[in-house]
């Protein structure tokens, strides 16, 4: 599909094992990219992620033609199902879970699902545009406006997270529908290794490094990864896909309230000027 | 049954049988269990075993070895005796330590008389606070991080012996991403602690956390327990310290000024801390106030002056 460039990336950090994991497919509802992030000790949580990777990846492209947000849905609480029931199934696997962000991109909109604290970004320029909200507890205090999100980002309980996927029977997915975009904006699916080592402006930067999508996204995994070895080389699995697209979708935003205010204002004021010009061409 | 046998980074040796009817207790961080001296079997310890799952994490090796090295000697402080690993990097860590006979400082006053609570309470708590200025006067100093009752043992009905100097929490480990609860004990938690200005963590976060046992041993509750995690968190921030009329009004003054939500708003030492609380006992023990005093001497010249007029009219 030309409409999109794509580069997802992964770097295992400064741990053992690299737990994140990632896919991306075409499909008849549009593009598909997958970022998990797994958790559980010794194979728990690499199987997790990679499990529900490989299982959304199916289900979206198997799926009959429907509503894009409910053919994600279906796939992630099919994951759910699955990595839940490995989890049984399995002593060496218990308690295994993983976070998972995905896009389904289509020429009419985006819709983007999530559960935990990996993250998708809109970004246009250098300017956010959208981002997930985590299910995390600290930003649960960010949402209640006791803390800021910085502050949410260097608490001791940044990692600790409210929702995940395949940890129980059933998942809350939150699905956001209809993100509409613009030729030239750039999504970035990413796991807390990435947006948990720098300020969210820092980010952002970065998601406009280069013209290239291919560059961009190494230089995102350099940078992140030299920002965790100066710190001690202790540091989280990273992984960023990025995508940018071609076209405009065709799902357009509606005008914002302020530009409606700001185009009636105007309205009434050349409304006024035309009045006052047909009574000073009447009567003088 | 199995039996374990350890030898410390300074060449003791201990043995501990690695089942349920040998675990003392049990944290975040790892179980433990009671052992001994295998060359002095009457001679106790305990043993923590850090969980699995954390072991292969270096940071949490690190803060175990850091935890078993803090040879402070304090009669208020548990004594630390080594720790041992079989290979630096994986693999089990143990922390020795002497072992406490006694119970958590909560169940000892459980069953303490109303009247006496107060006294009772804050004769062990100046034990606490002498236990954390010992610890906040080391160099570098040495900052508890999860002072709670339940880390706080008294033996024998009077000697207290502050536990868990360090390890017990999260603060600065990555520890990956994890469900539901964290490590934090967020009912005692200092603001800064939450809203993760580490830098910012000092002797005043120790003393929030012993401002809010003391407040829970006083009146048996938590003050900001109750609701989710977020919702504890959330008070951490924002609530100040409710008022509860079981505790005496000076007293209260005192733990309003250790959990104050600014850290300078707080006491700086653990030494004045205790010296305010000493304070604040004597004046709910009927020792009086200054200006009670002045005023009882005023009230006592001009009832002698009366007495003295009313003597003199009568004589004239």
């Amino acid at each position: 599909m030309n409409e999109y460039t794509i580069n997802i990336l992964s770097r295992i950090g400064g741990r053992e094992e690299n737990q994140d994991a990632y896919g991306c497919c075409e499909t008849e509802h549009g593009l598909l990219v997958v970022v998990c992030d797994g958790m559980g000790g010794a194979k728990g949580g690499s199987t997790a992620s990679n499990l529900a990777v490989e299982t959304i990846m199916e289900g979206v492209s198997s799926a009959s033609p429907s509503d894009a947000g409910e053919i994600l849905l279906e796939a992630i609480t099919m994951a759910n199902s699955v990595v839940y029931q490995t989890g049984c199934d399995n002593p060496e696997l218990q308690g295994m879970g993983t976070t998972v962000v995905a896009l389904l991109i289509s020429e009419d909109s985006a819709v983007a699902a999530h559960v935990g604290d990996s993250r998708i970004y809109q970004v246009r320029g250098s300017k956010k545009i959208f981002r997930t909200f985590d299910h995390s507890m600290v930003f649960e205090l960010v949402r209640r406006g006791r803390i800021s999100e910085e502050q949410a980002r260097l608490s001791a309980e940044s990692n600790v997270i409210l929702r995940a996927l395949g940890t129980k029977p059933e998942v809350d997915v939150e699905i956001n529908r209809g993100i509409h975009y613009l030729k030239g904006d750039r999504f970035l699916l990413c796991s807390d290794g990435v947006w948990g080592a720098a300020q969210e402006k820092d980010i952002l930067q970065l998601v406009a490094y280069d013209k290239s999508v291919d560059k961009t996204v190494e230089n995102i995994m350099e940078t992140i990864d030299n920002i965790g070895i100066e710190k001690g080389g202790r540091h989280d699995n990273l992984t960023a896909g990025l995508i940018e697209t071609g076209i405009n979708s065709k799902i357009q935003a509606d005008m914002n309230k302020k530009s409606k205010i700001i185009i009636g204002v105007l309205s009434i004021l050349l409304l006024i000027s035309i009045c006052l010009n047909i009574w000073g061409f009447i009567f003088h | 049954m199995q039996r374990i046998n350890l030898v410390s980074n300074k060449g003791e040796k201990f043995s501990y049988y690695h089942c349920d009817e040998f675990r003392i207790g049990s944290g975040a961080m790892g179980e433990v269990f009671k052992g001994w001296y295998t060359d002095n079997p009457e001679q106790k310890v305990a043993i923590k075993k850090v969980y699995n799952r954390h072991a292969e994490n270096p940071q949490i090796r690190n803060r175990a070895r850091h935890e078993a090295s803090l040879f402070i000697y304090h009669p208020n402080l548990i004594k630390m005796l080594g720790y041992c690993e079989f290979d630096r990097s994986r693999g089990p860590v143990y922390i020795i330590s002497e072992l406490v006979r006694g119970e958590t400082i909560n169940k000892s006053v459980r069953d303490a008389d109303p009247a006496a609570r107060a006294n009772m309470v804050s004769g062990m708590m100046y034990s606490v606070l002498d236990a954390l200025q010992c610890l906040h006067t080391q160099n570098p100093p040495v900052w508890h991080r999860d002072l709670k009752p339940s880390n706080i043992m008294v033996e024998n009905g009077r000697v207290v012996k502050v536990m868990d100097l360090g390890i017990a929490t999260s603060d600065g480990i990555s520890l990956g991403t994890l469900e539901g609860r964290g490590f934090g004990t967020y009912p005692y938690a200092p603001p800064e602690q939450i809203t993760g200005q580490r830098s910012l963590i000092n002797a005043t976060s120790d003393l929030y956390s012993a401002g809010v046992t003391f407040y829970e041993l006083l009146t048996g509750v938590n003050p900001f327990d109750g609701g989710s995690d977020v919702d504890i968190m959330e008070k951490q921030i924002t609530m100040p310290l409710p008022y509860n009329r079981s505790i005496p009004k000076p007293l209260f003054r005192v733990l309003l000024k250790a959990t104050a939500k600014k850290q300078t708003d707080r006491y700086q030492t653990a030494a004045d801390f205790k010296a305010a609380i000493m304070k604040a006992v004597n004046k709910g023990n009927g020792g009086l106030s200054v200006n009670l005093t002045v005023l009882y001497c005023v009230v006592g010249a001009l009832a002698l002056l009366l007495l003295l007029i009313i003597v003199l009219i009568i004589i004239r």
